[in-house]
């Protein structure tokens, strides 16, 4: 199922299942707009871009404007009940592991790591959407499971 | 890339590890760093650390989205469309699609009501004051990239239209 690849990327960048929510809505509205220029092909792939396109432009955006956003753990013990399903199954479901794990990685290890990892993306595929060398792509992915392999020990 | 290189024969093999799991070393690379990890216990050790790190992103199993993360956006969109205000029937096509394709299996099955729907907002677009503009045609004929949709002789917007979204779905099969 589509909307949940589309939402594993989006978590595993993010880190949260606040800012993964807003992606996704980002993600298929740009979707629908690009319906046109999808060739056939890999499906996940075309959708994996989107998804870190989106993400990347967002956090592009933070950068010029900084908000400050309390830590969603604020969020995930602040007493209140909620006010609907869909809200307290995304409050009751804590990031896993993994997500948790990549955040603690610098974002461009993160943003390389996840195009190779979940998205499935070839390295000069990675090179083509980040525009840098396929060396960078290498070393960045190398040192991003390094890391991430300290983190989940 | 050649590894070692010549004067550095004492080299470990590093991010060419990851490589090296990825499938992305030319042979003779590949098999270069591969002997050198059957003499070298330090890059045999990173190179099973790297490996446990990649497997479990690659053996995480997807993430479920909650529910109305996907659905929100077409029902919303449908909702627009409903009123005939800003949005034409390709995004009604659109929203069709992107339902069918990421909606639950259960709501999949729903696929010709969702035609239906498309289609009467179409109807609605019609009876109201303002025709699809051409703007709206070319979104269709645009999203359903398809030389069929684009067949000026066929009888009625409705059915181009209708073959577009069949078209859309193909795309997405």
């Amino acid at each position: 199922m589509h909307g949940d690849f589309i939402y594993t990327v989006a978590l595993r960048l993010t880190g949260n299942h606040h800012d993964a929510q807003d992606l996704v809505q980002e993600v298929l509205l740009r979707v629908q707009r690009g319906l046109a220029s999808f060739r056939p092909g890999s499906l996940e792939a075309w959708l994996g871009r989107i998804t870190t396109n989106a993400f990347l432009d967002d956090v592009r955006r933070r950068r010029r404007r900084p908000v400050t956003r309390l830590p969603d753990v604020v969020e995930l013990v602040a007493p209140g009940a909620p006010r609907d399903a869909t809200e307290a199954l995304a409050r009751d479901a804590l990031p896993d592991d993994v997500t948790v794990a990549l955040q603690a990685l610098p974002e461009d290890y993160r943003v390389s790591v996840v195009l190779c990892d979940v998205v499935g993306l070839r390295y000069d595929e990675i090179a083509d959407e980040l525009d840098v060398p396929v060396g960078t792509v290498r070393s960045r992915i190398h040192r991003g499971r390094a890391q991430l392999r300290r983190k989940l020990a | 890339m050649t590894f070692p290189s010549g004067e550095h024969a004492s080299e470990h093999a590093g991010e060419l590890l990851s490589a090296l799991l990825d499938d992305e070393l030319d042979v003779d690379t590949a098999q270069a760093v591969d002997r050198h990890v059957g003499r070298c216990p330090e890059c045999r050790r990173e190179l099973t650390d790297i490996d446990e790190a990649r497997r479990s992103l690659r053996e995480a199993a997807p993430v479920i989205a909650p529910p109305g993360v996907i659905t929100g956006v077409v029902t919303r969109r449908r909702r627009a469309t409903r009123r005939g205000t800003t949005l034409g029937f390709a995004a009604a096509a659109a929203a069709a699609v992107i339902s069918l394709v990421f909606a639950d299996p259960a709501t999949v099955g729903s696929s010709t009501a969702q035609v239906g729907a498309g289609q009467k907002a179409e109807q609605e677009a019609r009876s109201s004051r303002d025709r699809p503009s051409n703007i709206r045609r070319a979104e269709l004929l645009a999203a359903a990239g398809n030389a069929a949709a684009a067949d000026e002789s066929r009888p009625s917007f409705a059915d181009r239209a209708e073959e577009a979204v069949r078209d859309l779905l193909e795309f997405f099969g």
